[in-house]
């Protein structure tokens, strides 16, 4: 036990003590959650252009909407530049010509509009602006048939040409389509002698508003979710199950590094002259799963926190604490021995990427799939996997943290059935240990690595 | 039955790698407080016997016996090794590094005993160095401390003295016969054949998994018998080819040391030679172990 608890204690600190690991967790979740919020500020960096677009309009009625649309557009863009004040819906519909929320503010380019030189191109205009374009000096060129305007053509709407290098993604593309669509729809309104005011009235939409399920007050009364919590309950399993796999990842690396520095160093002939291979692995085992438990303190302290300060107490599932401790410790346990065994089988890191590439990949599906088991945590993926040893850490957390009835026996069902791997993975990692140390050769393939088991 | 006297004994040990026979039914015993050397060509068994000795394998066939001990596989504390190729982390300080294969020896209140080691080796500066900065010689001095922080009561060495210079060589030899004036039993192999005879008190010699030597100087070199004769010719003219008694003509130097087909052949090889020129000098030469290492090698 005392040899134990000595080869413990080296493995923990030389897992926690180094520049590596520090900078791995603090790196770890700004690369997982970090660009959820760096967008919004990155994209503010790239806007604020004016974008030169031309417009050839076959209709020759919807240009001057465009250019009047674009004069406002502009004008309110300056002006909320100048007072840093464009969070109103107002503005919102003018900038991106509709009230559709977009997912975070960024700063709009000026448009400004140009007529064609003719309002139908010909080849050999359309091929003079894509130059243009392709050399930088123009943004767009847009073609709009007359048949837009025809009421016979309403079934089948006449496709307007937006011709850009961006043209998928382009903000301008977007606000062009939201102000014809508007202009073009009055047109053909009053030519059917509508009110275009009445019918917009009587289109106006509904909000079906996503809430969570009531909780009882004190009193007995009901009590509504807070608007907000449908997207925390979302994005929530997400980030318990993205905390159990930086978890695991940052427990099982040093394993791996550890084997490997051991096995080329020649520092393992040093040790089992004073320990057994079993003794060995069963220490590092430990300083693992403690190291990993100082990295799920250091991540839950500081997820707590935030959650706390954004006020989202009432949505953590703190009855998952005991669950995600099992599964991680599992978790961790099970993938730290696998690459300890690959360290120990290994000369080189780069040797390893093979080997542990199907591993990764099989720990990382549920964050692959998580929507899909999110929306049915129940469904026949979704249970698979939470009883699949490598994925049913992650999967099994993310099915309990949705929020929604999982079946009571199936969480101790997956966790003994890890347990039960688990304990099968040690044992002939152990074996697969104890014949790779001192071998001065490295084993390329899983087959390699398992054929020592029979050489020892 | 267990000797009391014998700290290490093998019977009829076998190790078996594949299809490849390591060690095959080997037999040895040895006394306790002497310094064992363990010799042989490369690749022959010694390393595979070390380790079967530390119990780090497992043998396929017969009995280790280690200090009294023949049960389970459980590393002894009462056992210091040196393995051939030295291995310590890299990236830790001298005295975390020795700090830690101490309390894995089991050694209480281990900064003293580290303080200690480093002062009789000299390196007493290095203690907060890490092990990445210091050179193969003083790398390899921390290494012999990490074999004898614990004192030990059976210490192996596996090749100790490769790659160090003379001085170094001195220290740790002097270190190793400290060692033994203090009661305890050393097992080393090495190829320095000088080193072993200077330091030897019994020599062991494995070729192809087999013993083929064990014995005291003494013993091993009257089982090889006096039939070397070294000479040489007074005008330093070469012998003949052939010499009737003669098995072999081996160049020393000078001389030619004629390998005899038996003691018995002396007076009728000097005759022989006395024929056919001036013999300036005439001797007979006991093999040394370098001698005997390499005609068994040779077979």
């Amino acid at each position: 036990m005392r040899k134990l608890l000595v080869i413990a204690h080296r493995e923990y600190a030389a897992m926690v003590a180094t520049k590596a690991f520090l900078f791995t967790l603090i790196m770890m979740p700004i690369l997982m959650f970090g660009g959820l919020f760096l967008m919004p500020k990155l994209s503010t960096l790239s806007g604020g252009k004016t974008q030169r677009i031309v417009v050839a309009d076959g209709t020759g009625k919807l240009l001057d909407s465009l250019k009047t649309s674009a004069d406002d557009r502009n004008k309110w863009i300056q002006a909320s530049v100048e007072k840093k004040e464009n969070n109103s819906a107002d503005t919102k519909k003018l900038v991106n010509g509709s009230d559709e929320r977009r997912g975070f503010e960024e700063q709009p380019d000026i448009y400004e509009l140009i007529a064609a030189e003719s309002p139908e191109l010909n080849d050999a205009a359309r091929l003079k602006l894509s130059d243009e374009i392709r050399s930088g000096t123009l943004y767009a060129f847009v073609e709009i048939p007359a048949a837009v305007l025809s009421e016979a053509e309403q079934t089948t709407p006449a496709k307007i040409s937006f011709v850009s290098q961006d043209a998928m993604l382009s903000s301008a593309r977007q606000w062009m389509a939201a102000v014809l669509q508007d202009r073009v729809n009055t047109i053909r309104l009053e030519r059917l002698n509508l009110d275009p005011q009445l019918v917009a009235k009587a289109n106006a939409p509904l909000a079906v508003d996503p809430t969570m399920p009531y909780t009882a007050k004190e009193d007995g009364s009901a009590n509504a979710a807070k608007s907000g919590d449908t997207l925390v309950a979302l994005f929530l399993p997400f980030g318990v199950m993205m905390l159990m796999f930086m978890v695991i990842f940052l427990a099982a690396q040093p394993m791996l590094e550890s084997g490997m520095e051991e096995k080329s160093q020649r520092i393992a002939e040093v040790l089992l002259g004073s320990v057994t291979p079993t003794q060995m692995m069963a220490g590092k085992l430990i300083g693992n799963v403690c190291g990993s438990l100082m990295i799920f303190a250091i991540y839950g302290i500081g997820g707590w926190l935030i959650v706390d300060q954004n006020g989202w107490n009432a949505n953590l599932p703190w009855n998952l604490i005991p669950w995600f401790i099992v599964f991680q410790l599992l978790g961790v346990l099970f993938f730290s021995s696998i690459f300890l065994t690959v360290g120990a089988s290994i000369s080189e890191l780069k040797e390893a990427q093979s080997l542990l590439m199907p591993i990764w990949l099989v720990l990382m599906m549920p964050m692959m799939i998580w929507l899909v088991a999110l929306r049915d945590p129940n469904g026949i993926v979704a249970t698979t996997l939470s009883f699949f040893p490598p994925s049913a850490p992650l999967m099994m957390i993310l099915r309990l943290a949705s929020g929604q009835t999982i079946p009571a026996w199936q969480p101790p069902a997956a966790a003994i059935l890890l347990l039960a791997s688990t304990a099968l993975v040690v044992f002939f990692a152990g074996r697969i240990y104890r014949a790779s140390l001192l071998r001065t050769d490295s084993a390329r393939t899983l087959k390699q690595i398992f054929g020592r088991l029979s050489n020892h | 039955m267990i000797d009391n006297n014998i700290a290490v004994h093998l019977d009829g040990v076998r190790k078996i790698f594949g299809s490849q026979i390591a060690v095959d039914n080997l037999d040895l015993a040895v006394p306790k407080g002497t310094i064992f050397g363990f010799i042989g060509p490369n690749g022959s068994g010694k390393t595979t016997t070390m380790r079967m000795i530390l119990r780090i394998y497992k043998p396929d066939a017969g009995q280790v016996t280690v200090l009294g001990d023949t049960v389970g596989d459980v590393a002894d504390d009462r056992v210091g090794y040196l393995p051939e190729e030295r291995g310590l982390y890299r990236r830790m300080t001298v005295r975390r590094v020795l700090r830690y294969f101490a309390r894995l020896k089991g050694v209480k209140r281990p900064d003293a005993v580290i303080t200690e080691h480093l002062e009789r080796m000299g390196a007493q500066d290095w203690g907060n160095k890490k092990i990445e900065q210091l050179s193969k010689g003083m790398a390899q001095k921390i290494q012999f401390i990490v074999a004898v922080i614990s004192k030990p009561q059976l210490i192996i060495l596996d090749e100790p003295f490769s790659g160090l210079d003379p001085v170094n060589m001195e220290m740790l030899r002097d270190a190793v016969l400290e060692l033994k004036k203090n009661g305890t039993t050393v097992i080393f192999s090495t190829h320095d054949m000088e080193m072993a005879e200077k330091m030897c008190d019994r020599v062991f010699m494995i070729y192809k998994g087999k013993k083929v030597l064990d014995g005291t100087l003494d013993e091993i070199k009257s089982g090889y018998g006096a039939n070397v004769l070294r000479v040489r010719m007074a005008d330093g003219s070469p012998l003949p080819e052939t010499i009737p008694g003669v098995n072999d003509q081996i160049q020393s130097g000078r001389f030619v040391d004629l390998q005899l087909e038996s003691e018995s052949m002396r007076s009728t090889v000097l005759r022989n030679l006395a024929a056919v020129g001036d013999v300036e000098h005439f001797e007979t030469v006991r093999p040394s172990l370098h001698d005997i290492f390499v005609r068994i090698a040779r077979i």
